[in-house]
């Protein structure tokens, strides 16, 4: 190899080695704005009750969408249940994780919880069909 | 050869500048990932899929352990048996050091490289020209589906990008290249490590045929010696896999996917997804495999040409095409690899066009060469022209695959990054009902999501709590306290103080893995437990797993064996022989002993209906009403069970009783018609699979199955509802198959009437029934 072609080979891994720190730098210091605000304890306990006052109705439109089938109920609640934590943080634009702790925090507060409401999840059974 | 040609063939050859041109291309891909590393994919799949690889990285750098389990999932999984998990990947070292989120578009940078790496060499051999494999390199590397894997958080599907380091190893390891040897079982090994659920299998079908393809263009001699070596191969990457292998193997036995249903793609659809450049943003399926439309134009040029050299990739894309289209085929080729094992839970049949994208790439990469090589012979005067025109059609083809590329990374809803994750000892670990659908908040509240997503039947405790004040707790509070002294995610400490016998649950799923330094480790109806004796203990629970330890020792063992030949064959002591074999069967016969003689409890199957009663019966209820319907297969409808009314909610809850006596076709399903009052809309509660959890063809034999399912009955009228049942081939034409009632003869309409329900008038106040 002439040292014409072992320059440009050693640029081309220079090259490679350039563009892989610069995608571990771009990586490693991206930044996406802050939360505008944090739910305060007050509002913990209000976002909390608020998701337990909805949890009922919840429950009972994925029992007749998916009757006898009490793992797909489950996961048709979780999707009810994320869609209005997501609302909820935006409307009062604190972190989708704040509405979702404030809810863990109400679940653990309020001891054994009973049906309607459920604290466990049925075992994953997912459903064989998707087409 | 004209100087233009002779550079960019100089070029091409010299590393270098090559990883230099693919890691520009790549960068360019992947500018908008970079961009927003760490900020959270709110796509359900990437919650649950990223969760896993945030929760790998976390057992890693926060605990300084391996992560063998995921207490954040599912209420607690074999990370190494999850088949999606990527945590046995060299990957993780790059989530530990940079955090889960960021680690992906790094590691996605990584793969496109690679990809084109792979397909330069792979092509290069192929087609004869480092200039056409060069040319056609980024076309395969940056093919749509690998950014759309990105957008949802599949990043387990880049795998795909390493097929053709696969066909590269097999080649060479059938020329007897130890070097291949290695290629197969590392490529193998990394993606099994890196969650190939599909990349595996398929890549083990595309190995086979690339194992035929180079056993057909050798000599007798030749084909002999690639034989042991091709056999001492597999035998390495079954070693070398062994870590990952091992307890997929052990998980899927004792908890099996099971997939139904028939897809399939027009050629219209398939054209769509391939050609159709996609759009900036929403989700559909044009453009999800997006390959310039230039490969494609360029392939009538190869086969025209290159007639030999094109007939195996022309053939590898037709067949991929052909695989493609599913059930929407006739034959449906797709519908023959669901027959096989593995292959039985393949969901999307349009995955197969990332290989027919690499066997049209192939062909283009061809076409390219015969063009260079008629410019350098310089036959005729236009050749030169139309070889620079196709080469620059090819580079401009580069800017519209990245620009391809850019538009569906765009298609990932990337949300704010969450607050960061307390430490444990701020915020100790606990489990949460949680949310599938969310997990990537809960992990980052150092909380596990018992609500649990997955495409397989994680093994599961139905006693798991998203309430608890403690999650180390006696099953009987008066025997006595359990206080948690320390909690990482393989090691749980607990003092116990116990006045009697007592039993002391962990909030977390059992798993034979588990042992304890005290008493006896049980399961407590899926929830991991410990039974003790009266007094006072330190319990120290260790999540040490034979599959995932003694798989690490054996595919360990798999490399030293490998590394042994290669001293071997550099002192020239050896070459590929009966030796060889010998030395890779080495690794296999440790897992043997190792089976034997490593014992651990085995969780086996329980199949169990959707509503969570078993399927396996001993003997019918007494408020079961016989049937005794024969079908056409060896089919039996013993009895069934149908309520008279619906219940106070207006559910009616029902069983059929069957018996499967002999092999029957997979198409067979069940039917179930509800006809109603007159002037009612017909209703069905059709199911292929019995309680979900069989085909008919893979039943037990011989033994009474419960079928449990419900229907909901609020809004329909009021009246008598038959409840008429039947087969049918549900995978195939859709025909009904034939049966004959008790007294044998044949049913009207081969259906038979199971029983019937009145649904009462509404009431207005409640509009229940």
């Amino acid at each position: 190899m002439g040292t014409h072609w072992r320059r440009a080979s050693v640029a081309g891994w220079l090259v490679l080695a350039l563009c892989g720190a610069t995608a571990v730098v771009r990586a490693a210091t991206s930044r996406s704005p802050p939360p505008e605000r944090r739910l305060s304890p007050a509002e913990r306990v209000e976002v909390g009750r608020a998701a337990a006052a909805e949890e009922p109705g919840w429950r009972l439109r994925s029992r007749h969408s998916f009757p006898g089938d009490p793992w797909s109920q489950d996961d048709d609640f979780g999707a009810s249940e994320r869609s209005w934590a997501v609302d909820e943080a935006r409307r009062r634009r604190v972190p989708v994780t704040d509405v979702f702790g404030a809810i863990d925090e109400e679940l653990h507060a309020a001891g054994p919880v009973a049906p309607p409401r459920k604290a466990t999840a049925s075992p994953c059974k997912p459903r064989p069909f998707y087409d | 050869m004209t100087s233009p040609l002779r550079v960019a063939h100089r070029v091409a050859t010299l590393a270098g500048p090559r990883l230099a041109l693919f890691g520009v291309l790549a960068l360019a891909a992947c500018w908008l990932p970079l961009t927003r590393a760490g900020a959270l994919n709110d796509f359900r799949d990437s919650h649950l899929l990223h969760s896993y690889e945030d929760a790998g990285a976390r057992t890693v750098t926060r605990y300084g352990q391996l992560p063998l389990w995921n207490p954040w999932a599912c209420g607690g999984q074999y990370a190494l048996g999850s088949p999606q998990t990527r945590v046995a990947s060299p990957t993780l070292l790059v989530s530990a050091a940079l955090g889960a989120r960021r680690a992906e578009p790094v590691v996605l940078w990584a793969f496109l490289v690679l990809g084109m790496e792979g397909f330069f060499r792979y092509a290069r051999r192929r087609v004869g020209s480092a200039v056409g494999a060069l040319a056609a390199a980024p076309l395969f590397g940056l093919i749509g589906f690998t950014a759309l894997s990105w957008s949802i958080g599949w990043l387990n599907f880049a795998g795909f990008l390493l097929l053709p380091w696969l066909l590269l190893g097999t080649r060479r390891a059938a020329r007897g290249r130890l070097s291949g040897v290695a290629l197969v079982a590392g490529t193998f090994a990394l993606l099994l490590g890196f969650g190939g659920t599909y990349p595996v299998p398929m890549g083990a079908l595309f190995v086979a045929l690339e194992t035929g393809r180079t056993l057909y263009t050798l000599r007798a001699a030749g084909r002999r010696r690639a034989l042991w070596a091709l056999g001492a191969t597999a035998l390495f990457t079954l070693g070398a896999c062994a870590f990952r292998l091992w307890p997929l193997v052990e998980t899927m036995r004792s908890s099996p996917r099971v997939m139904a249903g028939t897809p399939g793609n027009s050629l219209e659809t398939l054209a769509r997804m391939m050609l159709e450049l996609p759009a900036r943003s929403g989700f559909s399926s044009p453009g999800n495999f997006f390959l310039v439309a230039v490969a494609l134009a360029l392939v009538p040029v190869a086969v025209a040409l290159a007639r030999r050299r094109a007939l195996y990739p022309a053939a590898g894309a037709a067949l991929c095409v052909w695989m493609a289209s599913g059930y929407a085929a006739r034959p449906s080729l797709f519908a023959g690899l669901r027959a096989l094992p593995i292959f039985s839970t393949f969901r999307y049949p349009e995955r197969f066009l990332l290989p027919a994208g690499l066997f049209i790439t192939e062909l283009a990469a061809l076409a390219l060469a015969a063009l260079l090589v008629r410019a350098w012979r310089k036959r005729t005067p236009w050749a030169p022209r139309l070889a620079a025109l196709a080469c620059g059609v090819v580079v401009a083809g580069w800017g519209v695959q990245v620009h391809a590329f850019a538009n569906l990374t765009r298609w990932a809803p990337m949300v704010e990054e969450p607050p960061p994750t307390p430490p444990e000892a701020e915020r100790p670990f606990a489990q949460a009902r949680g949310n599938r659908w969310a997990q990537g908040h809960f992990l980052a509240l150092n909380r596990g999501s018992i609500a649990c997503g997955e495409a397989w039947p994680v093994p599961m405790s139905a006693r798991l709590r998203g309430d608890l004040p403690q999650e180390e707790y006696l099953e009987e509070p008066a025997a006595g306290t359990a206080r948690r002294v320390e909690w990482t995610p393989n090691r749980v400490e607990v003092d116990v103080v116990a006045s009697r016998p007592a039993v002391l649950l962990v909030n977390q799923n059992w798993h034979p893995g588990w042992k304890a330094s005290v008493g006896e480790v049980v399961s407590r109806d899926g929830l991991l437990a410990v039974r003790l004796p009266e007094g006072e203990h330190r319990v120290v629970l260790r999540f040490l797993p034979r599959s995932g330890l003694g798989g690490a020792l054996v595919s360990a063992l798999a490399w030293v064996g490998l590394g042994f030949l290669a001293w071997r064959q550099r002192a020239r002591k050896g070459g590929w022989g009966a030796k060889a074999l010998a030395v890779s069967a080495v690794p296999l016969l440790v897992w043997g002993v190792l089976l034997v003689a490593w014992n651990e409890p085995v969780a086996r199957a329980a199949p169990r209906n959707p509503d969570g009663s078993p399927m396996l019966v001993a003997s019918l209820p007494p408020e079961a009403r016989p049937l005794d319907v024969r079908f056409d297969v060896p089919v039996e409808l013993v009895a069934a069970e149908v309520p008279s009314a619906p219940d106070a909610e207006g559910f009616v809850h029902m069983a059929l009783y069957w018996r499967v006596t002999g092999a029957v076709p997979r198409t067979a399903g069940i039917f179930v018609h509800l006809p109603g009052p007159e002037g009612s809309k017909r209703k069905n509660a059709d199911h292929a699979v019995l309680g979900g959890t069989f085909f008919f063809s893979d039943a037990p034999r011989d033994t009474l199955l419960r079928d449990a399912f419900a229907v909901s009955t609020r809004d329909w009228e009021a009246g008598e509802w038959k409840v008429l049942v039947g087969l049918w081939h549900a995978g195939g034409d859709g025909s009904r198959i034939d049966a004959r009632g008790a007294d044998g003869k044949p049913l009207h309409e081969s259906r038979v009437e199971a029983g019937a329900f009145t649904v009462p008038p509404k009431t207005q106040s409640s509009g229940q029934p």
